[in-house]
């Protein structure tokens, strides 16, 4: 008898085996409990018809999540076609935020100053960094989902959402631009408060 | 010495792609002298970071259960999809 015998699948103890954890990580991507109720069962139907396919060499909950990831960006595909597409004018208007007329940094922007070592610090950048996630344009916000949550490469981002490379790079930059103000924005207010610090750096003219 | 603009672009790119030679090249130089940019990757670098923490609180045990409605739901559609 082989030693490395292939895990089976057992969906019948797949809503109590893995349903939380689908769950949140349908949630924290979609901010909607009825549409991540949906993808999850989209995800073991699925899951369900594939059954052969399942190999038993990866773990049967990263199996399912392969499966969860494809399950949510058809979802966002079918939403963000109904959705209008992005003001480019207000796109814009991120850059002019961020720059002055020579390409520089405007002044003023603190540090962020978050201790890695404090998970409690930690925890509540994760909770300002999920609030300004939510604050992203929808197309934005769904590029950069893609990308940093479900750790899609720029090839299949593309296609999910059918753009072009140079578009997608673009749409990323002014996500983490504004990303990047929004936190500076909520983060300097209640976090970091006298942290031990990094020292300021003065103003953000070089460059 | 290109600019914050371009440094910043390029600084964004290349955390989704390997930058060319001379890409990279430009924005050593630039965040060398530039420590706003610099500080600028750090942060996206730290954004990366509480991403992936994001996904593995999500999908680790000890978080928030699944609410019961829906559990009932699953667990009824997967018994009628296992019986048909
Ligand atoms: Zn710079």
């Amino acid at each position: 008898m082989p030693e490395d015998k292939p895990v089976e699948s057992n969906p019948a103890t797949w809503v109590a085996d893995h349903g939380d954890a689908l769950f949140r990580f349908a949630l924290l991507r979609l901010r909607d409990a009825a549409l991540a109720e949906e993808a999850v069962q989209d995800t073991f139907l699925a899951a369900l018809r594939a059954r052969e396919r399942f190999s038993g060499l990866s773990t049967e909950r990263t199996w399912l999540v392969g499966i969860l990831k494809h399950k949510i960006v058809d979802l966002i595909r079918k939403q963000s076609r109904e959705k209008p597409p992005a003001d480019p004018e207000a796109l814009e208007r991120i850059g002019e935020q961020s720059f002055d007329g020579e390409g520089r940094w405007k002044n003023g922007q603190p540090d962020w100053q978050v201790d890695p070592s404090m998970a409690q610090e930690r925890s509540e950048f994760r909770e300002v960094l999920t609030e300004c996630l939510e604050e992203l344009p929808p197309r934005q916000g769904e590029a950069f989902a893609m990308r940093e949550l479900d750790d899609l490469t720029s090839e299949e981002i593309c296609k999910a959402m059918g753009i072009t490379e140079t578009n997608l790079w673009v749409m990323l930059h002014r996500a983490r631009l504004r990303l990047r103000g929004c936190i500076q924005a909520n983060w300097s207010e209640g976090g970091a408060e006298g942290g031990a610090g990094s020292g300021g750096e003065g103003p953000e003219d070089a460059g | 010495m290109i600019t914050c603009l371009q440094a910043s672009a390029l600084i964004s790119r290349s955390f989704d792609v390997q930058l060319g030679g001379e890409e990279s090249r430009l924005v050593e130089q630039h965040t060398r002298a530039c420590p706003a940019c610099l500080r600028y990757a750090r942060e996206l670098e730290l954004i990366r970071r509480c991403c992936r923490e994001l996904v593995e609180e999500a999908l680790g045990e000890g978080g928030a259960p699944l609410p019961e409605g829906s559990r009932r739901r699953l667990q009824a559609r997967l018994e009628l999809a296992l019986q048909g």
